[in-house]
Formats: structure tokens, C-alpha cells, sequence
């Protein structure tokens, strides 16, 4: 399914058509959505799958392997991780909001203290530092959008960014010591 | 800051970086040259950097909300579905059992309403039946303040849902901050909440899980003011733990319940009455006064959440404010609240009625009837807090181990000879083994045992003390000794069962069998039982050192743990041996967790542990312990491996040590430790599979580590996050 238009707009992306990726974007949202209700159907309750398994998943389901080089799957991943980053805070924040707050079970004894504690709110004040670090350093921003909410290796990143891994490395310890500061002013 | 200037802290910052650490704050300013400002920022984000380590951020994104939300937020499954005559809208929010979905019911009178659909997994026949016995009461309260249930059953797919009025409005403590409400009027709307649930009591409905989350305030409107209506009510108690799948509910201790507003005869499992909705309701009112909660829970243990909602005394209201607002709850307020918090259902208000008639006399400036409790009833408490059965059932075994050491000491001061020596050997062995040792395991897992367990450990502590003095220079008894302080520094804080806490407590229980076995094997060199617990005690010293951040004194107490064993030939000598070179491993460079960054050196230990269990399960090859720690030791080399970029030698050894745990979770497919551990390695194939660019076959890895580990995401429970062989 769209596997020959993914394919398409991703090798026009490489060729530096940015254009494309509003239009790469929702297809690649279908199908992560389409993957994971797929997983709810067919999995029992309690079962997960990563973040980074869902994507490598959509990639597989979405790209002729055969045509596409190594810029175009660092190229899905970057889309896929500005997806991921948007589906997590989404819910993040719905989570935080709970505007009717009715659910009895939405923190259970076990969730609270056995499993690594909720950081939602963590996520939350991350996402808006993120928001902040932006507006002074775009690629510092989406470094970190790759790497951290992507899960992508600093290789992918520096082939998403079209930039050297050293680079990445940099901007990623300068980004990671900028939120560590802005997070513990707070 | 503008662009430029972010420049110019951006290449300074960027190469300090490539200086050495000691000597950046110094080339920062020089490269400042003379602009203060700059280099203040350079060096507080020189600073932050430090900071960062290595687990800022080193986790994904998605790790960061629990349990299964991703897959569910993203497959809006359940949106435009219709159930009975309503059509879900939308969700509006969604938790671990079951998500609540804004819903329209069709046809002629078009309704909206509130429905909650449970995940799959619950047992919804029990769930219906349950609630098709109690709709009619449920269905029957109709009071201003209490949202009403409509509906509610199976879905053709068999899960369970309920219907209830679709309320918009604010949690009432966001309601009471966000308005500024003051105290009377924070107390005028917390007495309509307290109406509302004296009218469901009247109705034989308790509520069970009241929390501002389900006290939803809509308004003020057109000069009216707010009105709450309670969320919920009766729904916890149709719910109930054993209708769950062991998939949803992993931990035998776990119980439907917000543990922040939980009453402690709800985390012990005891009957819960109108009394439990009083608690609940004390504690939303202390934060309604206080801004905070009465109990801050350390996100560590589910022991220790129990322990506080059990033990710890709530500090009083106006204790936590300052100023003005102190001295307005200091007395009556306080009194109240604490009077609802008892611990002791007996001792709050007999009703909730009372609780809010004693609230308008307050208000009134009438005396209440709360009073605080005196001096003897505080005193008095410890007892009777431990009126429980677990703890009776302690105190008698306490009795009995009494008895047989005082029978042990007159047979010692009686006689002297060989028999009789024997005897007390073997008296000794049973108080430390099947008392304290066995009678421990019994009772560790039981809510509630904590002070149980911790006279356990007095008494066995006092016993070991005397019997140490007796003790001298008897080889047979020392070594007994040596043993019972390990078993007893165990309970107290070994860092891989549940334990008390106390870590200062087994430092020293453990440091006091060092000494005694040392002792021993000092005198005689070829005691290798004596060597044995010399070694079992330097390794327990280092994995309480290592838990408490101390990585080189551990190393150096793994090294001696080593080097005491190395001329020791038994197979219990080489089983402590191998677990030794593989902690030694962990605190040395074992990727993802804190350690001394002696990558090489962690290798090496790894190897060598390695080599170990190699011969061990060449002897032995049904034997499990040793195959578990086999497979263990290849996963942590793959990870060695994988930090190292290692690809293919991860992805053998992972392979390995998933093939063998496959091969014992096929033999004994109840043991849901070895199916975790088949699972995380498998999902540790996946990652190095993805790395290596192989995305069919890390999907294929991560799919069946989903599959095969019940459990995963949540980690296990008794091992300290230091020891596991993965990130």
C-alpha cells in the first residue's frame, strides 16, 4: 500500500525537494496507525512494541528496499520521528490533562511504583525545553528529535541532517547539557 | 539570546568539549577573552554537561509513559465503533485497564454520555454478572452531586464497559487552585462531596477509590458556584483483581487502587467499609487545605509504599504551610483531617456525615469533635498496629526460637562434652536456617510483614551476639556464625531480594561474618566452607557498595572475594567464583550502568566468569543454575560487544544465550523469570539487528520478544537495575 509513492517522495526528498514532506508525512502517519491497531487486534493486553520497531516496521511495509539508498531510509526515519514525537506528546498531554479524569484504574499501584515511575510530566517539560532550544538552534533541536524521540542511531542522524557524525555528537552533547540546565532551573 | 551570540557559546562550548575535562573552565576563559558574561554561560553549560552523564536522555522518548499507551494512542481503534445504541465520539482519556470515550447515543433521544470500555484481558463474564447484581442499586443514585450510571455490559468482543452522565468540569483540587479558592470556601464545597457519598452510604455504596480525579467541578456559572459530582461511584467494586489477566496485573501485590488515596486496610487486603472512603476522603481534603498530599511515596518499592500508608504518621496540615495560612489550620483543621486519616478505621469518624458536620462547626466556630490524640494513645499505637495476623503468628515463633536458645545455653553451661556440642551446632543451624532464614521467605512477601521482619533481625542479631562469645575458638559453630550473619545482612539489605532497607545494618551483619570466617580460614587454611562464606561476605559488602555508588570499593572487594577462592575446588566455590568475576564485570564497565569505564577490565571479568560456567555446565549440563548463569554471562559479553560496535559478536553470543534459555523455558514454561529473560535478550537481538541495518530480521526479534515475555516492559522487580545484563 502507497509503497511506490512512498518510495517516489522519499528519493525526491533526497534530491532536495523538501516540498514533499507534508505529503510524505500523513501516509507515513497511516501506517503506523495501521500497524499498531493491527498489534491491538492480534495481541493480547500488556503486549508492547517499541517505539523504534513500530517505525522499522512502517519502513518496511511503506519502501521498495530495492530502490531506495541509505539518505532515503535516514529520510523516513527523520519524518517518522517528528510523528513519534508528535503521537507521544499528544498523549503525554492528554494523560496530564485528564480533562474528565473518570478512568479509576488510570495509575495503578503497580504502574506507579514497580514500573519505572510515570515521567509524563518529564516528557512534557522535555517537549517545551525542546520547543525553546528551536528558536535558538534549529538542527541542535532536531538532532535531538532524532535521536531521542526517533531512536535513531548518531549515523542516521547525521545522514538525516546531511551532516557529519562528529557533528551530531557535538550537537547532541550541547543540546543534552542545555536541556539538563533549562530542566533543573525549573 | 540572538543568533550570533549562541554562535560564539555554540563553538566554545563545542570545543572545550575536546580539551580535557580538568583544563575546560581554564581554556573557556581564554577563549572568553575578557567577556564575563560569555563565559559564565559557557562554563554553566560546562557545568551542565557534567551533569548530563550517561543516562540523561539515554532512554527513548517513549519509555517515558508507562505501559501500554503507545500502540494504543496510536490505533484510535475504538473511534466511530458503535456499542449497544451509543457511537463513541472521541476518548478523552485513557489508563492502564481500560480507556473512557465521549459517546452519543443514537436514535430518537440523542444523548451524550461517558463510557468506559475496559481492555481486553478482564474477565467480563464475572464483570457483567456483577454488575447486572448491583445496576439496580447503582442505577438508583440520584443525588446532584453523584453522576448517574446509565448503562453498561459486554461488547460482542467480550469486553466489559459502563455508561455513566458525561460530566465536563475540573478536578477539584485544579478547580480549587486555579479559582484561589480560600479555606471556607475550599471547605463549603468539600461538605457537597461529603453529601454526596453519606447519600451512597445510606445506599450501602462505597466508593473505593476516591480522588480529586474523580471529583469533577463544573462552573462557576451566572454568579452560581461551582458544583462537584463525584465520578465512579460503585465501579472499583465491580472490578476486581482476579477477573484480570496475569498479563495485566503482573505483581501478586497489586490491587485496583490509586495508591496515593489507598487506605491502609485496602493495601493490606482487609474488608473495605464506608470507613475506607472517610480515609480517601482525608486525604483529598488534606490536599485541598495543604496543597500536597499527605504521603510522598519513593517510586522504589512496593514495600515501601505499603510500609508509609501502614506506618508513616501524616505530618499535620499546618505543619506543611507557612505564615498566615499555618495558624488558619493549626488546631480544629488539623485535628480533623488527622481524624480521618487514622490508621485505624475504628478511630476516624464513624461516618462521613460526621466528618462534615464536625467541618460546619468549624466553620460556625463550634467545638469540634475531634480531638487530638493524646500522648498514651500514641504510644499505645505500635501495638496495636500490629494486631495483624502475620505478625501475631511472628511474635509466637519469636517465643518458641526464644525458648530453644535458652535451652541451647543450659545444655552449654550443663555439659561440655562432643554430644552435646553437636547438638547446639545443629540448634543453632535451625534458628538461623529454618527460623530466620525459611520462616523470612515465608513472610516477605506478605503486606504488612515489615515489622515483623524487622524484629526477626533484632532478635536473630541479640542471639548471634551471645552466641558469638560462646563461640570462640569452636570451628563448627564459628562457620554457623559466619552463615547466619550472611542470611541475616540478606534481610536486612541485600540489594537482591526484598529487603529492609537497612543498609547500614547489613554492612555490618556482613562485615561481622567476614570477620568470623576469615577467622577461621585463617586458622585453617583448608577449611574451604569457611573460605566459601569469607568470599559470599566480600561479595555482598561489594553489591551493597555498588548499589550505594561506591563502584571501585566494590571492585576491590570482588577482587578478594576472587582471590579466597581461587585454590577452593568445590562446585559451590566455582558457582561463587564465576557471580563474583561477573559483578566484578558490572561495577567495572558494564555498558548502560554506573561503573569505572574499564571496558577491557569488565571484558576480561566477563570472561573468565565465563570460562567458569563453561566447565561448571560441561559437568553438569541438566543442571539449571548453572545454564541460567551461562546464558546470563554471554548477554552481558554481547553487550560488551554492541557498545563496542561489535555487531556480529553481539548478535553470536546474544544468540547463544537465547537459544539456551529458550531451551529452558520450553523445559519449564511456568518460570516467568527465564521467560523475561528469553525475551529481553531477544529484544536486545532486535536492537543489534537494527543497528547492524537488518530491519526484517529486527522486527522479526522484536516480535517475538513481545510475544514471549509476558511481562516486558516491566522490569523485574528484585534485581537492583545495576545488575541486569541489559540497558
Amino acid at each position: 500500500m502507497g509503497s511506490e509513492k512512498v518510495t517516489q517522495l522519499l528519493m525526491q526528498l533526497s534530491g532536495g525537494n523538501r516540498a514533499v514532506v507534508d505529503e510524505l508525512t500523513p501516509l507515513v502517519y497511516q501506517e503506523l496507525k495501521r500497524i499498531a491497531g493491527g498489534q491491538l487486534r492480534n495481541e493480547r493486553p500488556g503486549h508492547t512494541l517499541q517505539a523504534t520497531a513500530l517505525v522499522h516496521e512502517a519502513y518496511l511495509k511503506l519502501v521498495d528496499q530495492r530502490e531506495v539508498s541509505w539518505q532515503n531510509r535516514a529520510h523516513f526515519f527523520g519524518v517518522a520521528a517528528q510523528l513519534m514525537r508528535r503521537i507521544l506528546m499528544d498523549y503525554a498531554k492528554s494523560r496530564q490533562r485528564f480533562k474528565r479524569g473518570g478512568d479509576v484504574h488510570k495509575t495503578s499501584l503497580d504502574e506507579a511504583l514497580v514500573v519505572a515511575e510515570d515521567r509524563t510530566s518529564d516528557l512534557v517539560r522535555i517537549d517545551e525545553a525542546l520547543t525553546r532550544l528551536e528558536a535558538l538552534d534549529a538542527r541542535q533541536a532536531k538532532v535531538v528529535e532524532l535521536r531521542f524521540f526517533g531512536g535513531l542511531t548518531v549515523e542516521e542522524t547525521a545522514e538525516a541532517l546531511g551532516v557529519s557524525a562528529p557533528t551530531v555528537k557535538r550537537e547532541w552533547a550541547m543540546a543534552k547539557a542545555w536541556l539538563h540546565r533549562e530542566l533543573s532551573a525549573a | 539570546m540572538d543568533s550570533q551570540r549562541w554562535q560564539r557559546v555554540k563553538e566554545i562550548f563545542q570545543s572545550a568539549l575536546d580539551v580535557p575535562r580538568d583544563q575546560r573552565a581554564s581554556y573557556a576563559a581564554t577563549a572568553c577573552e575578557g567577556d564575563e558574561e560569555l563565559r559564565r554561560e559557557v562554563l554553566s553549560l560546562l557545568a551542565a554537561e557534567e551533569g548530563t552523564g550517561e543516562g540523561f536522555l539515554s532512554r527513548a522518548a517513549a519509555d517515558y509513559v508507562p505501559g501500554i499507551s503507545l500502540n494504543q494512542e496510536l490505533a484510535d481503534g475504538d473511534v466511530g465503533r458503535r456499542i449497544g445504541p451509543y457511537q463513541i465520539v472521541r476518548e478523552i482519556g485513557s489508563g492502564g485497564m481500560g480507556s473512557v470515550y465521549l459517546a452519543e447515543r443514537t436514535g430518537e433521544f440523542r444523548q451524550q454520555a461517558a463510557l468506559k470500555l475496559m481492555h481486553r484481558g478482564m474477565d467480563s463474564r464475572m464483570i457483567v454478572s456483577r454488575f447486572r447484581h448491583e445496576r439496580q442499586i447503582l442505577a438508583g443514585l440520584d443525588h446532584p452531586n453523584i453522576a448517574h450510571l446509565l448503562d453498561g455490559g459486554a461488547t460482542d468482543d467480550g469486553r466489559p464497559y459502563f455508561v455513566m452522565e458525561f460530566v465536563e468540569g475540573t478536578p477539584i483540587d485544579v478547580y480549587c487552585r486555579t479559582h484561589a479558592l480560600g479555606i471556607p470556601e475550599r471547605l463549603k464545597l468539600f461538605r457537597q462531596v461529603c453529601a454526596a457519598v453519606h447519600y451512597a452510604h445510606q445506599r450501602l455504596v462505597v466508593h473505593r477509590d476516591i480522588k480529586p480525579g474523580n471529583i469533577l467541578v463544573s462552573g462557576p456559572a451566572g454568579g452560581h458556584p461551582g458544583l462537584p459530582k463525584l465520578l465512579d461511584f460503585g465501579i472499583a467494586k465491580l472490578l476486581r483483581q482476579e477477573d484480570t489477566e496475569e498479563t495485566l496485573l503482573t505483581q501478586a501485590g497489586m490491587r485496583l487502587m490509586t495508591p496515593e488515596y489507598a487506605s491502609p486496610e485496602q493495601v493490606k487486603g482487609l474488608p473495605v467499609t464506608t470507613a475506607t472512603d472517610v480515609y480517601s476522603l482525608g486525604v483529598v481534603l488534606y490536599e485541598l487545605l495543604a496543597e500536597r498530599r499527605p504521603y510522598h511515596f519513593p517510586a522504589t518499592s512496593l514495600l515501601e509504599a505499603e510500609r508509609v500508608i501502614c506506618e508513616k504518621e501524616p505530618e499535620r496540615p499546618s505543619a506543611v504551610e507557612t505564615g498566615a495560612r499555618s495558624k488558619r489550620l493549626a488546631g480544629d483543621l488539623d485535628a480533623i483531617v488527622l481524624k480521618a486519616l487514622e490508621k485505624d478505621p475504628q478511630r476516624r469518624y464513624g461516618s462521613v456525615e460526621q466528618l462534615s458536620e464536625d467541618i460546619r462547626r468549624h466553620l460556625e466556630g463550634a467545638p469540634i469533635e475531634a480531638r487530638p490524640g493524646t500522648i498514651m494513645y500514641r504510644t499505645g499505637k505500635f501495638v496495636r498496629r500490629n494486631r495483624t495476623g502475620v505478625i501475631a503468628a511472628a511474635l509466637v515463633v519469636l517465643s518458641l526460637a526464644g525458648g530453644l536458645v535458652a535451652a541451647t545455653r543450659q545444655a552449654h553451661i550443663a555439659q561440655q562434652q562432643r554430644a552435646r556440642a553437636e547438638r547446639r551446632f545443629n540448634d543453632v543451624r535451625q534458628v538461623a536456617e529454618s527460623f530466620l532464614f525459611e520462616f523470612d521467605d515465608k513472610i516477605r512477601d506478605l503486606t504488612g510483614s515489615t515489622p515483623a521482619r524487622k524484629l526477626l533481625v533484632e532478635r536473630a542479631l541479640e542471639y548471634l551476639r551471645s552466641l558469638r562469645q560462646e563461640a570462640a575458638g569452636d570451628r563448627g559453630l564459628s562457620r554457623d556464625l559466619a552463615e547466619a550473619y550472611l542470611k541475616v545482612g540478606d534481610v536486612q539489605g541485600n540489594p537482591y531480594v526484598s529487603n529492609l532497607g537497612d543498609t547500614a545494618g547489613a554492612l555490618a551483619s556482613y562485615r561481622q561474618a567476614l570477620e568470623i570466617a576469615e577467622g577461621v580460614a585463617g586458622r585453617d587454611p583448608a577449611d574451604a566452607r569457611a573460605r566459601l562464606y569469607a568470599a559470599r561476605a566480600h561479595r555482598s559488602i561489594g553489591e551493597v557498595m555498588a548499589v550505594g555508588d561506591d563502584q571501585a570499593g566494590a571492585a576491590n572487594h570482588f577482587r578478594q572475594a576472587i582471590a579466597l577462592l581461587e585454590t577452593a575446588g568445590d562446585a559451590d566455590a566455582r558457582v561463587e567464583q564465576s557471580r563474583c568475576y561477573e559483578v566484578l564485570g558490572d561495577v567495572l564497565g558494564s555498558p548502560g550502568l554506573t561503573n569505572l569505564g574499564d571496558r577491557s577490565g569488565a571484558r576480561n571479568a566477563y570472561e573468565k566468569a565465563l570460562e567458569i560456567d563453561d566447565r561448571l555446565t560441561a559437568g553438569q549440563p541438566g543442571n539449571a543454575q548453572y545454564r541460567r548463569s551461562r546464558a546470563l554471562i554471554l548477554a552481558k559479553i554481547g553487550n560488551m560487544m554492541a557498545a563496542a560496535s561489535d555487531w556480529d559478536g553481539a548478535i553470536a553470543n546474544y544468540q547463544a544465550a537465547a537459544k539456551t534459555l529458550e531451551e529452558m523455558s520450553a523445559a519449564d514454561p511456568n518460570n516467568a523469570e527465564v521467560r523475561r529473560y528469553v525475551g529481553m535478550v531477544e529484544r536486545k537481538l532486535g536492537d543489534t539487528y537494527a543497528a547492524r541495518g537488518q530491519q526484517r530480521e529486527a522486527l522479526e526479534q522484536y516480535r517475538r520478544s513481545a510475544h514471549g515475555s509476558a511481562c516486558w516492559p516491566i522490569p523485574p522487580m528484585r534485581a537492583p537495575p545495576w545488575t541486569t545484563p541489559w540497558r
